[in-house]
């Protein structure tokens, strides 16, 4: 329920917040709630997207209020956008953002309904995927009534250092080396490792620990393909025949490291 | 031919790239023109870029171009589909990488439609990692009239006359009565034809975007027709309502 109050637009939600157009002095608040609703991000960069964006119409966003704070907000960029061929027409694309202690109480939809309600003829109201995905799909696809449309787009990606890799294997990995050193006195084990988006590396476990190097001598050779450094997808690869390895008189060796993959809840995608 | 050579970007250089952005990306439903203002200000302006914006040349022509942006994410990589794509593409990601590498960045990261060829084999030269992107857009149209004449002009039902009954959530409606001739297709407000569709405001949506109605929405009433014994026609008409464009928004596009 949206109703006209003196210039404002009044909504019934949960939290009993107040929609209103967006004022020059809400910059700083709108600032401090996508920070607080997506991370840190400088103040030159956000100066960038709102103030310097020839898109961006403050004219067209707007606030909620909770007892003249602000926590949440509609940022509308206004351009045109194809949707179907030969068919182009102007899309207000919306970032809305909630500060997360007054998320699930009906702000976000309160927004929309104020921007729908002054939406213009033929104009299309795009929603981009800035949320958690249930909270996307609840509100875009149950309050708005808008369809998802799935983005046919590919990510392309390569690990350029092994940080990023030796921090992953650190946390998969992290006993490795003591267990084995538990059991008494096995030799050494490297592995190395060239596989499409990750730069070559060698892991080497011992008895200290486990380490991680950029090119060793290595006992087993594991080279070719694969979608993440999980078990599956290293079995599926292997299956496959994307994923070849080298040095199979050690393989059994390998089978304790690969069994440590498929604890970590986040796959280093490669 | 001249071989191509990669340099960082020069005043000017907006132009020639916005053209090329266009010819690349223009057949993708989601596309927002680059103007050359909107470009500069996009790729050029954006803070955290720095020296990262390089074009691709052969000779004196302008032939591809991206930004390496913070944290090595690639944004709006293109290429001219009159030259050899794979090699300019190849050329620009292989200096991507090595700036990325002198600016400490532990990944580059870009995004491409993935049914894109030519940036599929130019990252796989490169010995790219591949994954399927999981992203979805919302998209509501206020007045469907405009989109519905383009959508049914494309593949239009049998000839007939329609009349598509659109049941909002606020409980109003709006009937579009299209008329299928030997000339085309017009949709203008009616209320009577031969075959009358009603729906849904979400379930229209569906149709368009979605590739049609669930099963879900005929169980549920979301969507029917009358009279019955012209069912196949009303069933044409669905068909010929879904958009089949592919969507694609490039990384970074959003704020």
């Amino acid at each position: 329920m949206v109703r006209a109050e003196g210039g404002n637009v009044l909504n019934s939600n949960r939290a009993g917040a107040r929609i209103r157009p967006l004022e020059g002095r809400d910059l700083g608040a709108v600032a401090e709630i996508i920070r607080a609703g997506y991370g840190e991000r400088s103040d030159e960069s956000l100066e960038w997207a709102l103030l310097r964006s020839p898109v961006f119409r403050a004219d067209l966003s707007a606030v909620a209020e909770v007892e003249n704070t602000v926590v949440g907000c509609w940022l509308t960029t206004l351009q045109n956008l194809k949707i179907a061929p030969g068919f182009v027409v102007p899309a207000a694309s919306g970032l809305v953002v909630v500060h997360p202690d007054y998320r699930r109480l009906g702000i976000g939809t309160s927004l929309y309904m104020w921007r729908r309600s002054i939406a213009r003829e033929g104009e299309a109201l795009v929603g981009y995927g800035v949320a958690a995905p249930e909270t996307r799909r609840f509100f875009w696809s149950k309050v708005s009534g808008a369809p998802l449309v799935r983005d046919c787009g590919t990510v392309y990606t390569k690990l350029l250092s092994v940080r990023p890799v030796e921090r992953f294997l650190r946390t998969v990995l992290p006993d490795i080396g003591r267990a084995r050193s538990g059991k008494g006195g096995r030799q050494p084990l490297h592995i190395s490792f060239d596989l499409s988006g990750i730069v070559p590396f060698c892991v080497q476990i011992e008895d200290g620990g486990i380490s991680i190097c950029q090119e060793h001598d290595a006992q087993i050779h594991v080279w070719g393909e694969v979608r993440s450094l999980r078990i599956h997808s290293l079995l599926l690869s292997l299956l496959t025949m994307r994923l070849r390895v080298s040095g199979k008189r050690h393989a059994l060796r390998l089978l304790p490291v690969l069994c440590s993959l498929r604890k970590h809840p986040r796959p280093l995608h490669a | 031919m001249a071989p191509i050579t990669v340099r960082h970007y020069i005043e000017g250089d907006e132009l020639e790239i916005s053209r090329i952005y266009e010819k690349c990306y223009s057949a993708y439903a989601g596309h927002t023109p680059r103007t050359p203002d909107f470009w500069k200000w996009f790729n050029r302006l954006r803070p955290e870029v720095g020296p990262g914006v390089l074009v691709a040349c052969r000779g004196d022509r302008l032939v591809g171009c991206l930004t390496l942006a913070k944290n090595g994410e690639i944004l709006d990589p293109c290429y001219d589909p009159d030259d050899d794509g794979v090699a300019v593409m190849t050329s620009l990601l292989r200096a991507a990488e090595k700036q990325a590498i002198e600016r400490g960045f532990d990944r580059i990261v870009m995004n491409a439609p993935d049914d894109d060829g030519v940036m599929k084999q130019a990252c796989e030269s490169l010995r790219m990692g591949r994954k399927r992107l999981l992203r979805t857009f919302s998209v509501s149209v206020a007045n469907a009239s405009g989109l519905l004449c383009e959508v049914l002009a494309r593949s239009p039902p049998p000839k007939g006359t329609y009349l598509l009954r659109v049941l909002r959530k606020d409980g109003t409606a709006s009937a579009f009565r299209v008329e299928v001739t030997e000339e085309g297709v017009s949709v203008s407000e009616g209320s009577t034809a031969e075959v009358v569709l009603a729906v849904e405001e979400s379930t229209l949506g569906r149709i368009l975007f979605q590739g049609g109605p669930g099963l879900r929405d005929w169980i549920l009433g979301k969507i029917s027709f009358s009279p019955a014994w012209n069912a196949r026609r009303a069933l044409k008409l669905v068909r010929s309502l879904r958009v089949r464009s592919k969507w694609f928004v490039p990384r970074g596009a959003m704020f």
